[in-house]
C-alpha cells in the first residue's frame, strides 16, 4: 500500500492488525487517533483512495495496493491544506484529540463537494464526535476552508 | 515576598544542590530568579500556589527567549496559552518569545492538580509576580551595566511609538540592552531579587495591557493541525512493547485462576506479569498479540454474591434518605426554615434526580513506562502528574524521586484524569518484562474502570411570601463522595473523611439568591462503583436543581423568571448577567424559551437563555444565549471557546447522558450507550463577555449547568409540564 505517498508492506507480525494500529504503532504515524474502536466517533478518520474511512474498522490486509493518507500527509507547516489553515485561523481545537479526524472528514467533503451548503457540512461532520464541543467552530472552519480553496 | 540581602547587586546563590537544579527544569545557560526563602517549595497537590512559587517556573535565556515551565496540565482549556500571555505581558515581550513546556515531576515542585477551573484564578498571581520580578531583576543588571540608577532604565516597550518585538531595556543615552545580553553564555544563576526589584505585577493596576485581553490562538496549534502534537498514547520508546491487563466481568471481582502457559503460547507474547493488586497482565510485541494473549489467559473470577450485587445497583434516593434520617451534613443553616414555611404564601416541594455520568473524553487513557535499574520513566496524561508519580512509586516499591513522570497534553479530562491508571499498569508490566511498555485502555475500559460523576437526588422545599420574595429555601440531597473519592484515597481513610461534608458534593447548592431562611442538608453515600470529580463537581447537579426550582417558584409567584432571579440575586454581577442575557436574547415569556443562571463558586457569574422545540417528539435545542462574567479576561477567544464548549456540554447533560449499571456490570461501554452531543445537536450560540476589572476567575465549567437547566426550563414552557429527572430523553 501507499501511505502518504510512501510504499509500505505489512510484516507478518502485524497481520491481523487494524489499519489504525498499523499506522499508529508500526508505521509511527500517530496523527490518526484511537477513540472507540468500533467506528462510532471518527477520531481515526483517514483517507483511502481519497474517501474518508474509519481506520479502526479496516483490517490492514484489506487495504491492498490502495492509497492511504493521514493527517501527517494532508499538509505540512509550510503549505498547510486549506482545512488546516482554516482550523488554525478559527482556533478550532481545544484538547485537539478529535481534530485530525475532523479535518480528514472535512478535507474529503471539500474534495467531493467544493462548495458545500450548511446542511451538507452539518451532515458530513455529524459522525465525528468532539467532547470539548467545538462543533460551531468546526462548521465555520469548513466554510472558511471552502473559501480558501476557491481563492487558491 | 520576603526580602533578603541589602546589596546593590542581586546576590547569586551557589548551586551546590543538584536536586534543586533538576527541580527548576533548567537548561544550561539562563537566569531564574528565586526567593532565598523556601528553596524548594513542596506542596501537596491540593494546595493552591503561593506567590513565590512561580519564580522557579521561569528562566531567561541568553538568546532573549523565555523558558516557561507551565505548572498546569493542558487538556484543551488553554491554560498554557493564557498563563504564557501573562508572562509575556509582565516581561513586555511578544507571546512568540515564550517557550512554554510541560515540565516533568522532577523538574518543578508539585503544583496544585489541574481541576476546578483554577489555572488562571489561582496561578495568574504567582506567574505575574515571577515574571515581574524577573523583569525588575534584569533591570538591575541593565542599570549596573550602564552605570545608571535603575529608575533611569526604561523598557523598550514603554514608548508605544517604538515597533514591538524588541525584548530590551533602553538607557538614558539611547543605548539598547537586549534582555539576552544580560545573561552570560553558560550562566546558571539563581538570583535573589534586590528588595527594590520586587515590583508589583503590572496587570493588577495597568490600563496599558498589550498581550492580556487579546485573542491568541493556542500555543500548540501548529502541532495540533498537522497531527504532530504528542499525547501520552502517541509516545513511542525504542524497544517498546505493548501491554494489556485482564479485566473482570463485573465490579470488584476477585481473580481466581488463569492459564499462563496458554497465554505464553500466543505468538508475540513476551511475558505474563502479576500486578501489585492481584491483577494479571500481558506484555507482547504487538497490540493484537497482547489482546489475544489476554483472551488466552481465560481468567476465572469469583462470582458476585447477591448482597454485593444489590449494593452495586443501589442508587441515591432522597426520599429514602430522608425517611432513614441519613442526611448527616448541614453546611448551611441560616434563619429558620420552619418559621419561613409558617409565613409562606405558597410553597413548592419537588424532587429532582440526576444520573451517574461519565467523562467520555475522546482520548481513552494510555501510559508508557520504562523501568530500568532503580529508575522509572513514565509518560502520562494526568490532571495530577504528582499523584501518578506517587502511585507508580507505590506500585513498584520505589521512592518518588526514582520516578520521573512526563505529563503530555490530554485529549480531554473533565475531572476524569486525576489519575491515569494505565501509567501505573505500564510501570509494573515494564518492571516484570524488562521492556518499555505502552498500555492503551480501550473505550470499554475507559467507561467501565474509571470513576464516574455521582448520581444525585434532591428535594427542594421553598416558599414565597405575599410580596413575591423567597420566604424560605430548604435543599436536601444525597450524592456521593467527589473530592474524597475512594478511587483516589485509600479505603482505610473513608471512615475519617466521611465524617466531614465533602465540599465537592455540595458545591453549587448554596443559594445565590436572597432568602433569610436557608438550609442545606445532605449525605455522601459511598457505593461500590467509584465516584469522583466530573466537570463542575456538585455544581452541575446542584445548580441544575436550584435553577429548576427557581423557575418553578417564579411561576408560583407569577413573576417573570428573569425578573424573579434578578430581584433576588445576592451579587450585583449575577443580576447584571441576567439583564444582559435578557437583551441579548430578546427575551419574553413564551413557549420554548427558558432561562437559568449561576454564581459558579461565587466568583464567575453566568446567565443562559435556551430556545427549544420538539421535532417528531424529540427535543431539539435551537439556540443558546449566554452572558458571562469571569472577571479580567486574559484571552477572550479562549474564554469564548470554553463557553461554547460548556453550552454544548449542557445539551448532553440535559437531554441524553446517563451511565448505567446492569447486573453488576457497567452497561455503558461505548458511545452507542452513552450519547454525547453530536455536531447536529449544537445550535448557533450568542455569547456576551462582560468586561470586568475584577480578578480573573474560571470559565471552564461555569456555564454548562445553567445551560442544562435553561434547556429543561425551556422544555417545561413548551410542553406545559416539567421533567424533573435527567436525562430528559434517554436515547442511549
Amino acid at each position: 500500500m501507499l501511505i502518504n505517498d510512501h510504499a509500505v508492506s505489512i510484516p507478518e507480525a502485524w497481520q491481523g492488525a487494524t489499519l489504525l494500529e498499523f499506522l499508529r504503532d508500526h508505521v509511527n504515524l500517530p496523527g490518526a487517533k484511537y477513540g472507540c474502536g468500533v467506528g462510532l466517533c471518527g477520531a481515526c478518520t483517514v483517507h483511502l483512495d481519497g474517501v474518508a474511512i474509519r481506520a479502526c474498522m479496516v483490517p490492514v490486509e484489506a487495504v491492498g495496493d490502495r492509497e492511504v493518507r493521514t493527517i501527517e500527509g494532508l499538509g505540512q507547516l509550510e503549505g498547510l491544506h486549506p482545512v488546516q489553515q482554516a482550523w488554525k485561523e478559527l482556533s478550532v481545537p481545544q484538547c485537539g484529540y478529535c481534530q485530525p479526524g475532523q479535518m480528514m472528514t472535512a478535507a474529503a467533503l471539500l474534495a467531493s463537494q467544493p462548495d458545500p451548503s450548511p446542511a451538507e457540512i452539518a451532515q458530513a461532520m455529524d459522525g465525528n464526535l468532539c467532547r470539548c464541543g467545538t462543533y460551531v467552530r468546526i462548521r465555520a472552519a469548513v466554510q472558511r476552508a471552502a473559501e480558501l480553496s476557491r481563492q487558491a | 515576598m520576603k526580602h533578603h540581602g541589602q546589596g546593590r547587586e542581586p546576590q547569586a546563590l551557589r548551586l551546590s544542590r543538584r536536586s534543586f537544579l533538576i527541580r527548576t527544569g533548567w537548561v544550561a545557560g539562563g537566569v531564574t530568579v528565586l526567593s532565598s526563602c523556601g528553596l524548594v517549595p513542596v506542596l501537596p497537590s491540593f494546595s493552591a500556589p503561593e506567590q513565590d512559587d512561580g519564580l522557579a517556573w521561569l528562566q531567561m535565556l541568553p538568546d532573549g527567549r523565555v523558558r516557561f515551565l507551565c505548572p498546569r496540565a493542558e487538556m484543551g482549556q488553554g491554560a498554557a496559552t493564557g498563563l504564557s500571555q501573562i508572562v509575556a505581558e509582565e516581561l513586555r515581550v511578544p507571546l512568540s518569545s515564550i517557550d512554554c513546556i510541560y515540565p516533568t515531576t522532577l523538574q518543578i515542585a508539585p503544583a496544585q492538580m489541574t481541576v476546578g477551573s483554577q489555572s488562571i484564578e489561582n496561578f495568574f498571581e504567582p506567574v505575574a509576580h515571577a515574571a515581574a520580578t524577573l523583569r525588575e531583576t534584569l533591570r538591575d543588571r541593565a542599570a549596573a551595566r550602564g552605570g545608571v540608577d535603575r529608575s533611569e532604565v526604561a523598557l523598550w516597550s514603554d514608548d508605544p511609538e517604538r515597533p514591538p518585538g524588541e525584548n530590551a531595556f533602553v538607557l538614558p543615552d539611547g543605548r539598547i540592552i537586549p534582555y539576552g545580553e544580560l545573561i552570560n553564555e553558560g550562566e546558571q544563576t539563581l538570583l535573589v531579587p534586590d528588595p527594590r526589584s520586587a515590583a508589583a505585577p503590572r496587570l493588577s493596576a495597568s490600563t496599558d495591557l498589550r498581550v492580556i485581553g487579546t485573542a491568541q490562538t493556542l500555543l500548540h496549534i501548529d502541532a495540533i493541525v498537522t497531527g504532530t502534537e504528542t499525547y501520552s498514547c502517541d509516545v513511542r520508546l525504542p524497544g517498546m512493547a505493548f501491554g494489556a491487563v485482564a479485566r473482570p466481568p463485573y465490579l470488584h471481582a476477585r481473580l481466581q485462576r488463569f492459564d499462563r502457559d496458554a497465554a505464553m503460547a500466543v505468538r508475540g507474547a513476551l511475558a505474563v506479569v502479576e500486578g501489585p493488586q492481584g491483577e494479571v497482565g500481558i506484555v507482547a510485541e504487538t497490540p493484537m498479540a497482547a489482546r489475544r494473549a489476554v483472551e488466552a489467559l481465560a481468567c476465572q473470577w469469583a462470582p458476585l454474591d447477591p448482597a454485593t450485587l444489590a449494593e452495586i445497583q443501589s442508587g441515591n434516593d432522597i426520599d429514602a434518605a430522608i425517611a432513614a434520617d441519613a442526611l448527616d451534613h448541614t453546611p448551611v443553616d441560616v434563619g429558620s426554615v420552619k418559621r419561613g414555611r409558617a409565613n409562606a404564601f405558597a410553597v413548592l416541594n419537588v424532587r429532582y434526580d440526576t444520573p451517574m455520568v461519565a467523562h467520555a473524553a475522546m482520548e481513552p487513557r494510555a501510559g508508557v513506562a520504562d523501568v530500568t535499574g532503580d529508575r522509572c520513566t513514565v509518560h502520562t496524561g494526568s490532571q495530577d502528574p504528582w499523584y501518578v508519580q506517587g502511585a507508580v512509586a507505590r506500585a513498584l516499591g520505589r521512592g518518588r524521586d526514582q520516578v520521573e513522570v512526563h505529563n503530555h497534553r490530554i485529549g480531554g479530562a473533565f475531572g476524569g484524569r486525576l489519575h491515569c491508571q494505565a501509567s501505573v499498569e505500564a510501570a509494573w508490566l515494564s518492571k516484570g518484562s524488562g521492556r518499555p511498555v505502552k498500555v492503551q485502555w480501550t473505550r470499554e475500559e475507559e467507561f467501565r474502570f474509571n470513576y464516574v460523576g455521582p448520581q444525585f437526588s434532591h428535594r427542594i422545599e421553598a416558599g414565597i411570601d405575599a410580596d413575591g420574595n423567597i420566604a424560605f429555601w430548604h435543599h436536601r440531597m444525597i450524592g456521593s463522595p467527589i473530592l474524597t473519592s475512594s478511587a483516589l484515597l485509600p479505603r482505610h481513610l473513608n471512615w475519617i473523611v466521611d465524617r466531614f461534608p465533602d465540599p465537592g458534593t455540595w458545591r453549587g447548592a448554596e443559594l445565590p439568591y436572597r432568602s433569610s431562611n436557608h438550609r442545606i442538608d445532605f449525605a455522601d453515600a459511598r457505593h461500590p462503583m467509584h465516584t469522583g470529580a466530573w466537570r463542575g463537581l456538585g455544581a452541575a447537579p446542584n445548580t441544575f436543581a436550584v435553577e429548576c426550582a427557581m423557575d418553578e417558584l417564579a411561576a408560583l409567584a407569577g413573576i417573570d423568571p428573569i425578573a424573579f432571579r434578578e430581584r433576588h440575586a445576592v451579587d450585583p454581577r449575577l443580576a447584571e448577567t441576567l439583564r444582559r442575557v435578557r437583551s441579548l436574547s430578546g427575551w419574553s415569556q413564551r413557549p420554548g424559551l427558558g432561562v437559568a443562571a449561576a454564581a459558579y463558586k461565587g466568583v464567575t457569574f453566568v446567565a443562559v437563555v435556551a430556545q427549544v422545540a420538539r421535532r417528531n417528539g424529540r427535543a431539539v435545542v435551537e439556540h443558546l444565549w449566554c452572558a458571562h462574567d469571569c472577571g479580567l479576561v486574559i484571552n477572550p477567544d479562549q474564554v469564548r471557546a470554553q463557553i461554547e464548549g460548556n453550552l454544548v456540554w449542557g445539551i448532553g447533560m440535559a437531554l441524553s447522558e446517563a451511565f448505567v449499571l446492569e447486573n453488576g456490570i457497567a452497561a455503558t461501554n461505548n458511545f452507542d450507550r452513552y450519547r454525547i452531543p453530536r455536531n447536529s445537536d449544537a445550535p448557533a450560540t450568542d455569547i456576551e463577555l462582560i468586561a470586568s476589572s475584577q480578578p480573573p476567575s474560571g470559565a471552564g465549567e461555569a456555564a454548562f449547568a445553567p445551560a442544562a437547566a435553561a434547556i429543561v426550563n425551556a422544555l417545561a414552557t413548551l410542553d406545559g409540564e416539567r421533567l424533573r429527572a435527567l436525562p430528559v430523553e434517554r436515547r442511549g
